[in-house]
């Protein structure tokens, strides 16, 4: 089973988005903020799938904070397991941007347990096929 | 463990209510419950009994502001007259641990769903009432188990039943994210976001409902329908977070009223015409230089009006009265170009005949979550957002919205909508009556 990071300022109110994914006994790792993703991010680094928001508490101004963590992670920590976007972020330049950074799937608010569950799913399957043990 | 709250002798229904779901969780069963008021005879409430007075209760306290420092006030003196063995004997934490007076910082955001077990399991119930019967006066416990013996089984519909009212507790939060939006009692923004996550919380949990209900029941396609249906209710409400309600991004542009008020009316009348309704639509139209007729064309939101228009039109459909095909009921909609103190405009007037407004509504109905009452009577409700779409869009763009409604004879009520938009688009704001 896998371990997936969820980078979500609003988890709490929305875990029901992740209870099939936990149902099906992968584990979640929850982070809310800039702050934690700092302080976890060598866990965070080591997870099977991220999913992520992009609209989270900005910091310096930064409103679209996730693309800038999404950015940290696939340039200075190497990370290159799947990254499924979940956001309400419209912005197309974001957006492009997003896809610069190669991730997998771009998901947008409001979504449901269901496709959020068969979009992760398939990318760790994905996943796992391109990196043989 | 009780805590040290009282509450205002009309909420007492609501702590049943409260009283039995937070049973239903800790006992996993569904159940009655026993409450002893401090000088007063036991009561056993049953859910049944209780699920009747849930919604008044929640309007009550979404509503009135007032009411709730007044419900705090009262607590705390009434907690304070009563000794510790008369509260610990009543079932007050369970209000107050839900209670969005309590919550005010995430606005009772309370939803469904997670912890929330459905389960017949009477048995382990049982056994679980009798380590709670344990925490209650020894003369008063047979009394209940009695009761706890005659409480019937509560069928699988009568506890999905329960849930839907949870839906629509959830529902009463989100009204109540919308209206301190609409209140502009924090940023526009940041009420806009946590509308966004209260319905993005609302459809993971009914979608989990869905599943989980059907693992454990095989619910009927009926009810995966409703589920459903429900679900695309609150994406729904998000369309109109985005599209209707998120106006500081309007766009203006010149716009053929004449074209945008027939595409709306044309997209309604299937809905119409199956329940005997069609309509007249009435125009005013110029000739142009070449002689061709055409309808003026007014500087607007598309995205935006169209919505409001549809908005319109829509309670209209929903509050007429049926016909038949071979007296169909009329709905008019009539354009007129129009002065008003000096600003050359367009007018929409919208007419039904069906379920009126009151007088003293007519301003109410524009409110956040407001319904009329003779259209509650009718249970033709729907979340009472509608109509404040409306009011806010016209509004930006610098018209002007107002409602009559007038009782006919044997007839109904004769309700029209006024919509006034100056040709230029959004410019200094007129008032005018119906």
């Amino acid at each position: 089973m896998a371990r997936i990071a969820w980078i979500e300022d609003d988890y709490k109110s929305i875990s029901s988005l992740v209870r099939l994914l936990e149902k099906d006994g992968h584990t979640i790792l929850p982070y809310s903020s800039w702050q934690e993703v700092k302080e976890h991010i060598e866990t965070i680094c080591a997870c099977d799938a991220i999913i992520l928001d992009i609209i989270l508490p900005p910091i310096e101004d930064d409103p679209y904070l996730g693309l800038s963590i999404l950015a940290l992670l696939r340039h200075e920590h190497g990370y290159e397991a799947p990254v499924v976007i979940c956001s309400r972020v419209q912005n197309p330049v974001v957006l492009h941007e997003l896809q610069e950074l190669g991730v997998t799937e771009i998901l947008r608010k409001p979504t449901r347990p269901s496709v959020l569950y068969e979009v992760v799913t398939k990318a760790l399957a994905e996943s796992t096929r391109e990196t043989p043990q | 463990m009780p805590f040290k709250y009282y509450v205002l002798p009309e909420e007492r229904k609501q702590i049943q209510v409260e009283a039995v779901k937070q049973a239903v969780i800790s006992i996993q069963g569904p159940v009655g419950f026993y409450e002893c008021w401090p000088g007063e005879e036991p009561l056993l409430t049953f859910t049944k009994e209780s699920l009747a007075v849930w919604r008044p209760f929640c309007k009550l306290v979404w509503e009135d502001e007032t009411r709730k420092e007044q419900c705090r006030q009262d607590n705390e003196r009434r907690a304070a007259a009563c000794t510790e063995q008369q509260i610990s004997i009543c079932w007050l934490g369970v209000h107050n641990a839900v209670c969005p007076v309590k919550d005010e910082q995430r606005g009772g955001v309370t939803l469904i769903g997670g912890e929330f077990q459905v389960r017949e399991r009477k048995t382990e119930a049982g056994e679980r009432l009798e380590r709670f019967l344990n925490d209650i006066p020894p003369e008063q416990r047979e009394t209940f188990r009695e009761a706890w013996r005659q409480i019937p089984e509560i069928s699988e519909a009568e506890v999905l039943g329960y849930i839907m009212r949870e839906l629509e507790l959830a529902g009463h939060a989100y009204l109540h994210a919308l209206k301190q939006r609409s209140d502009f009692r924090y940023a526009a923004d940041l009420a806009t976001h946590d509308v966004a996550i209260a319905l993005q919380a609302l459809i993971g949990e009914i979608e989990m409902l869905k599943i989980e209900l059907k693992d454990a029941f095989d619910i009927g396609w009926r009810w995966e329908g409703r589920f459903e249906a429900l679900i695309q209710m609150c994406q729904g409400h998000y369309t109109y977070l985005e599209t209707k309600l998120d106006l500081g991004k309007s766009k203006y542009t010149y716009e053929s009223m004449g074209r945008l008020v027939y595409e709306c009316v044309d997209s309604y009348r299937p809905k119409a015409g199956a329940r005997g309704i069609e309509f007249r639509v009435d125009l005013e139209q110029e000739v142009d230089e070449e002689g061709k007729r055409k309808v003026l064309a007014v500087r607007v939101d598309r995205v935006a009006l169209r919505q409001a228009l549809l908005t319109v039109l829509d309670n209209a459909v929903k509050y007429s009265f049926n016909g038949t095909a071979d007296h169909p009921r009329w709905i008019e909609v009539i354009g007129r170009l129009e002065t008003v103190q000096g600003v050359l405009g367009y007018s929409i007037t919208v007419s039904n005949l069906g379920v009126g407004i009151e007088e003293d509504e007519r301003d109410l109905i524009f409110e956040p979550g407001y319904q009329g009452r003779r259209r509650l009577d009718e249970e033709r409700s729907g979340y009472g957002i509608g109509l404040t779409f409306v009011k806010e869009c016209i509004e930006r763009h610098g018209g002007n919205v107002a409602i009559r409604s007038q009782p006919q004879q044997r007839t109904g009520w004769l309700t029209t909508l006024y919509i006034w938009l100056p040709l230029q688009g959004p410019i200094v704001q007129h008032s005018r009556e119906v």
